[in-house]
């Protein structure tokens, strides 16, 4: 892999996520709203910030700064609240260029279906480590976008991984076996994990079935992350071998 | 000695005539049948790759003074002879096909020859929703009646583009900037 794919990807992700993890020892509320700054750190370096947005990818720079903006305040049913509007939202900004011309029931029902998804995964009351079940589902769209469509796509859920990866280790390390993800942080990234996985599915060709259980990955916050790596697997086998053989061309 | 000298002078001027008869002036279709359109990219600053649009339609209005030239072609139709790689093309990572189906070339300052030939025409490409000035360089080919009572005209045109004008910028490191587009075209006069 090339400098100019790993430095924006996984080089800069990690150290700041390990600085971010490092100041945020005394200041947990840092810590848990950095993930998605970090993440968009990323995404404007691999992608360069068009404003306004013409495509529907050039909307991913709001929609970070929208899954910061809904973690300020209080917990309480007008954050729960705020974060289904803002899902709603994302997923009409990415899909709209594609709605505004083909408005079908299939993708109506597909982004309400993302949406509940992400909701009752992001809302999970006390879920066991999430940063290391967000990044088994990210990391298996890094892997199936860009084995099948899009290599930007790839590329922005794998500095999502890499973020994240940094605080999953945190979840496994005997000394700091904790949550340092937070409730801010898994709901930043389901957001944005959501966002990515409907960007690939509608513009990147991203097969439906494996999509669907990539879909529901994240429901391993509830169900926990056994169920989220056989989910990831699950979808990676099937679009592995729905491959037509000898096509690698990178 | 007078003999040869007539004789080349003979050949001099039959070879300096138009080697292809004028088209007449007219509104033509392109015949997608027979219309090829490729463009040429640089792979890895080691290799050329030649890519090519199946689909596409397009009208010339070919009248010195008046010419005009439309052609709108289908993203998605592209072909690079290899189903996953025409598949990332379609993807955003460059024509974003999902969200821009079409690109456009439209072309309202046709130059003509003194023949009334189309040689250039300076106009606006539209890819991935953003306009740039694009000249297409054309050379005629031929023109004349076909078998079945109509009147076609063929032209090679030639244009020269940086995907990272119109925004297609992803992985330039590997994939060249600067496009060839080459066109054959058959039209077919209306």
């Amino acid at each position: 892999m090339s400098m100019e794919l790993l430095l924006p990807s996984l080089i800069l992700p990690l150290s700041l996520s390990a600085l971010l993890l490092t100041l945020g020892l005394r200041h947990p509320s840092l810590r848990e709203n950095g993930l998605p700054a970090i993440w968009l750190v990323s995404l404007l370096w691999i992608q360069g910030l068009n404003w306004p947005p013409t495509s529907a990818l050039e909307w991913l720079p709001a929609i970070a700064l929208a899954s910061m903006i809904i973690n300020l305040g209080d917990n309480g049913p007008a954050r729960r609240l705020a974060y289904q509007l803002a899902l709603v939202l994302a997923l009409l900004l990415i899909a709209w260029p594609v709605l505004s011309y083909q408005l079908e029931m299939a993708f109506i029902l597909a982004l309400l279906l993302a949406t509940t998804l992400a909701s009752l995964a992001a809302t999970a009351p006390s879920p066991q480590q999430p940063a290391t079940i967000l990044a088994l589902a990210t990391g298996g769209l890094a892997l199936a976008a860009a084995l099948d469509g899009s290599l930007l796509i790839g590329q922005l859920a794998g500095a999502l991984t890499t973020a994240l990866l940094v605080f999953a280790l945190m979840e496994w390390l005997p000394r700091t076996r904790n949550n340092s993800l937070g409730q801010a942080g898994t709901r930043s990234a389901t957001l944005l994990f959501t966002a990515l996985l409907a960007a690939a599915w509608l513009y990147a060709e991203l097969a439906t079935g494996p999509s669907l259980l990539l879909l529901l990955a994240p429901l391993g916050l509830r169900l926990g992350p056994t169920s989220a790596a056989t989910l990831v697997l699950g979808a990676l086998i099937w679009l592995i071998t729905g491959q037509p053989t000898g096509e690698s061309y990178y | 000695m007078k003999k040869y000298l007539a004789a080349s002078l003979t050949i001099t001027a039959l070879m300096s005539l138009p080697s292809v008869q004028a088209a007449e002036p007219g509104h033509y279709r392109i015949d997608p049948a027979h219309t090829t359109i490729l463009f040429t990219v640089g792979h890895l600053n080691t290799s050329k790759l030649i890519g090519r649009f199946n689909q596409f339609e397009g009208d010339l209005k070919l009248q010195p003074g008046q010419g005009e030239i439309d052609i709108r072609i289908q993203t998605a139709s592209v072909d690079t002879n290899h189903q996953k790689r025409d598949k990332h093309l379609r993807s955003p990572d460059f024509f974003n096909a999902r969200q821009f189906p079409e690109m456009r070339f439209v072309s309202r300052q046709v130059r003509f020859d003194e023949r009334g030939e189309p040689v250039a025409a300076e106009g606006t490409l539209t890819l991935l929703g953003k306009n740039r000035p694009v000249t297409l360089n054309i050379t005629p080919v031929g023109a004349g009646k076909d078998p079945w009572g109509g009147y076609r005209a063929g032209y090679s045109a030639t244009a020269h583009i940086k995907r990272s004008d119109f925004g297609m910028d992803y992985m330039l490191g590997g994939i060249g900037d600067d496009i060839a587009i080459q066109l054959e075209v058959e039209a077919i006069k209306q």
